[in-house]
């Protein structure tokens, strides 16, 4: 019956770009290291010793590889290849495409008979130029699938290396090698994230329903990105439009028991024909809505969540040349637990007391005062140019709008309508960016990537406060930087380095004449990297990168003054901070074979000048009471630590995995331990795979335990109480695919199976409440598709 | 040709874009002062009637610098009472930043429900120093407020009076712990002779 029907064809060919490693195998041209993988998915469980033959052809030369699910093409030049397919495939795939930079694809055979003649693909999102040798982790659809519905920073923890700081169940900000916020880049769909990120309680703007694939970076990767990502990036890309002619409406819902939250995404694209042909449309939406969360023994009181999101894209490609213009806006309220408003440090050490918040609550939709409002809106423009296969002009400029409304628990003291129905903080920036990336190929396997990008921000706060928390300001950056990388046999090495400069100037008032004034700051500085992957064969490869990179103190680092409301302490800001400096070195290894997958890593990150809290021996008093008082101050720091990755096929259909995730935070130079470094913590998983369906999706069940340590390494007085005690979750995550001629994916996940209460040390408002119990996520995704197929 | 019809379009949209990016450029540099319908909490005003002598004795915590690291100004922060006596209270909320200065208390008393005064006399005071409420709030049945209060003194003795002003929206029970604190401030209180 298998052997039947060999009129299997592709039915879908994605081009995503990433990759772990690119290196050499046949280095039969000059010029050539580029990588192409390609995932199978089969229809229909062939036995053994039916391997899947692939062919890649250019020209005179061609390439065979052979295997089950992965095959990997290396050493390849840029320029268009043919693909098909021979063995078990035979004549199913025959295609004509362009690889301009490490690919993957992923080709599903099913029995529909139809067959696929051209398929370009372009790499133009992502150039890895110079960071290669970085220790990478991507996140797939399927990653992100099994978490839909959580904030994004929580489902980037799927990511080993990658923890989240939390502020309550709601608001999550991913922390990379124990770094967050603005030592943390958000790329999200090819522009920087700019908004309010220095807060920890300010989560990104970002509707996670739009993102396909997230790839961490991990480690000092700002010279592509410019300065500040001395903890690492996380790039986020949607799926790519498709370019054959057709209509993909894709409807994905979500429910989960916990909060009783609904969301529901809508994606549709139009790829028009003929005389339009190679124009794509795409539009957008998301609504979710939440209310009152539970933890494995209460409610938490006003924990709700609301979010509006639309975007909408249009894209234009033909052979040379790619035009996109997006646009998009992120709404959202989220609610903050009642519980967590500490009026001053006895309310706050009176809430510890407590095994359980005083404030009770049952399930509630509605969300009170204590909340924030947020709108982001984005406008994206980007052209990209191939002069030739091997060089291309990238331009992309960036609008951003952040506005966002912090109402507190009480009503401000005032008997104007107008006063009491304002946000005690309201923060508008803007930022306009421009950026230009051209990269080429040139003979004795040298490779370039250089640009030049600038930044202009404005930021007006607005409040109720009787001081700005962080001052009003404009600032200017422009950077460059150039990346090289050559490869001599088995070996890639590859160096960059990058300048920036940054000018901010801050408009404050004093607050006893109410005259106005401004001052200055300027910084600038270099970012360098060097970094080398040897290969050992097709599937093993080591990688060492060694970078420095560099961050200005932020305004808030800067001028920051004021009351921490929900961690009762008082922070104040030192205008005379100078720039961090990180040295990055990292080793990684990295094995990818069909039955055993392995990441390892090994990092160390010295930070000098890093800014901190540091605690000061007396209380500020204000008429609220008594605050303890931190200052900002820079210090040493390392931080170190060790990842790991690993997956055996034990026997077919069943996968053993664990992810491991060790880091050590010092502070040098008063030789104690760094405040809020993520516990160590290893989880177990067994993966459950069944018979691939028609559409070549697997089902399976996958069987979780997350142990997390508890954090002993903690400095001194630098807290209200100790570290939250260990614990362990057990979590279950299922999916599987239905029907032949209208596909519908179901997936099913439970967090915290045993419904333990737990509290983690990176969550700010464990001082308050336990985290989230026992909760059960339906997704179920549709995707509809109107194609005219040729025969 | 259609190509460069759809260059066209995207550049005049970047010029918009650009256009409309630059024209509002200049809002960061009107920086807001405090917004006058606002009210801050600057002074803590006790005033005490003595029920027999009809003396009257006034104590004034006050931060002129709200929000500040600044310290406050305890200089009057201090009451002098006749031992054996019983005190009429009035307890007063000022924001001193403006002028007239506006009585927050006002605010409180509208808000009845939402607030209540906590005092507590230090242990030092050794129980010679009793505060008890004499109003309350709309609630049902009526919870305390504590905006007056009558302070009964006993023997000589000195100590700290502790003033807390708890804000509990919707969870107000007649207890210290639901909800949070809007001022925490402590007075110097001596029963004399």
């Amino acid at each position: 019956m298998k052997q039947k029907s060999f009129a299997y064809s592709v039915l879908f060919v994605c081009g995503v770009v990433l990759l772990l490693f690119a290196s050499p195998k046949n280095i039969e041209a000059q010029g050539c290291n580029l990588k192409l993988t390609i995932h199978i998915s089969h229809t229909e469980q062939h036995s053994a010793g039916q391997e899947v033959i692939f062919a890649l052809q250019k020209e005179q030369l061609q390439i065979t590889k052979t295997g089950n699910e992965l095959l990997l093409f290396e050493g390849l030049c840029a320029g268009q290849y043919n693909l098909f397919s021979k063995g078990l495939y035979e004549g199913v795939v025959d295609t004509t495409f362009t690889i301009s930079g490490p690919t993957e694809i992923t080709i599903q055979v099913n029995s529909l008979n139809r067959k696929l003649k051209t398929v370009e693909i372009h790499d133009d999102h992502f150039e890895r130029i110079g960071n290669e040798s970085i220790s990478t982790t991507t996140l797939r659809q399927a990653d992100l699938d099994a978490n839909a519905g959580k904030p994004l920073g929580e489902m980037l923890k799927a990511a080993s290396g990658v923890n989240s700081l939390q502020s309550g169940p709601t608001i999550s900000k991913p922390i990379i090698h124990g770094l967050h916020s603005n030592r943390v880049l958000i790329i999200n769909d090819g522009l920087r994230l700019e908004s309010q990120q220095w807060g920890s309680e300010h989560a990104p703007e970002i509707d996670p329903f739009t993102v396909a694939n997230a790839t961490v970076l991990k480690g000092a990767a700002s010279l592509r990105y410019g300065s500040d990502a001395i903890g690492g990036v996380v790039l986020l890309q949607p799926h790519e439009i498709s370019i054959e002619p057709g209509t993909e409406l894709e409807v994905k819902a979500v429910g989960i028991n916990n909060g009783r939250m609904g969301a529901l995404s809508v994606c549709l694209d139009h790829t028009f024909s003929r005389k339009l042909k190679g124009l794509g449309i795409r539009l957008q939406g998301t609504l979710k809505d939440a209310g009152n969360l539970k933890t494995a023994r209460y409610f938490l009181q006003n924990t709700g969540v609301k979010e509006k999101n639309f975007s909408s894209t249009l894209y234009y490609q033909n052979k040379k040349l790619i035009v996109e213009m997006s646009g998009a806006v992120f709404t959202s309220k989220i609610g903050i637990f009642g519980g967590s408003h500490a009026g001053n440090l006895n309310d706050l050490l009176a809430a510890l007391q407590q095994s359980e918040p005083v404030l009770k609550a049952d399930f509630n939709r509605k969300i009170e005062r204590g909340f924030q409002d947020i709108l982001h809106a984005t406008a994206k423009g980007r052209i990209c140019y191939h002069f030739t296969e091997v060089s291309k002009l990238e331009v992309v400029y960036g609008l951003q709008r952040n506005l966002r409304k912090e109402f507190d628990t009480g009503l401000p003291f005032s008997t104007d309508p107008a006063i009491l129905s304002a946000p005690q903080a309201d923060y508008r920036i803007s930022t306009n960016t421009l950026e230009a990336l051209y990269t080429n190929e040139f003979k004795n396997n040298f490779q370039l990537s250089t640009g030049a990008s600038f930044i202009t921000q404005g930021n007006v706060f607005e409040g109720l406060s009787y001081r700005a928390l962080i001052p009003n300001f404009r600032n200017y950056g422009g950077g460059a930087f150039m990346a090289l990388s050559k490869r001599v046999k088995k070996i890639l090495l590859e160096t960059g380095i990058r300048y920036d400069y940054r000018w901010l100037r801050t408009y404050r008032i004093n607050y006893s004449t109410l005259n106005p004034f401004t001052g200055d700051r300027d910084f600038n500085n270099f970012t360098y990297t060097i970094g080398g992957t040897y290969r050992f064969n097709d599937f093993m490869s080591l990688n060492l990168n060694v970078g420095s990179a560099w961050r200005a103190p932020n305004v808030n680092e800067l001028y920051g003054n004021g009351v921490h409301q929900s961690a009762a302490s008082f922070e104040i800001g030192d205008s005379t901070l100078k720039s961090e400096r990180a040295f990055n070195s990292a080793v990684s290894f990295i094995l990818k074979k069909e039955k055993l997958e392995i990441e390892a890593g090994i990092y160390s990150n010295n930070i000098n000048n890093f800014i901190y809290l540091k605690p000061l021996l007396s209380p500020v008093t204000t008429i609220a009471g008594s605050y303890p008082a931190f200052a900002q101050t820079q210090v040493n720091a390392i931080i170190s630590g060790v990842d790991l990755d690993l997956k055996y096929q034990v026997i077919p259909k069943i996968k053993l995995g664990t992810k491991i995730s060790l880091i050590k935070g010092w502070n040098s130079t008063i030789k104690d331990y760094l405040i809020f470094t993520p516990a160590n913590r290893a989880e177990v998983f067994l993966v459950l795979e069944g018979k691939a369906n028609e559409r070549g999706k697997k089902p399976y069940v996958k069987i979780n335990y997350l142990m997390v340590a508890r954090q002993n390494n903690v400095p001194q007085n630098s807290d209200y109480t100790s570290p939250p005690a260990a614990y362990q979750l057990l979590n279950l995550e299922a999916a599987s695919s239905f029907g032949k001629k209208q596909p519908i994916e179901v997936g099913i996940s439970i967090y915290n199976l045993m419904n333990v209460a737990y509290r983690d040390y990176l969550n700010r408002f464990r001082y308050f409440a336990d985290d989230i119990g026992r909760t059960v996520m339906l997704r179920i995704t549709i995707p509809f598709t109107f194609k005219k197929l040729k025969k | 040709m259609k190509k460069h019809n759809i260059i066209g379009r995207f550049a005049s949209l970047i010029l918009m874009i650009s256009l409309f990016a630059t024209s509002c450029k200049k809002e960061e540099q009107v920086v807001s002062p405090p917004l006058p319908g606002n009210e801050f909490l600057t002074t803590v005003k006790l005033q005490l009637v003595n029920t027999t002598t009809n003396d009257t004795v006034v104590a004034i915590w006050k931060d002129l610098t709200p929000e500040d690291t600044n310290p406050a100004d305890t200089s009057l922060a201090v009451l002098n009472l006749k031992k054996n006596s019983t005190y009429q209270a009035t307890i007063y909320l000022l924001d001193e930043t403006k002028a007239p200065v506006e009585d927050i208390t006002e605010e409180i008393k509208e808000r009845a429900n939402y607030h209540q005064l906590f005092y507590f006399p230090a242990s030092n005071l050794g129980g010679n120093l009793a505060v008890n409420l004499t109003d309350t709030d709309t609630n049902s049945p009526p919870l305390p407020l504590g905006v007056t209060s009558n302070f009964i003194t006993s023997n000589v003795a000195s100590g700290k009076l502790n003033v807390v002003l708890r804000h509990q929206p919707n969870v107000k029970n007649g207890t210290f712990a639901p909800g949070s604190t809007d001022v925490d401030v402590n007075f110097q209180v001596n029963v004399i002779d």
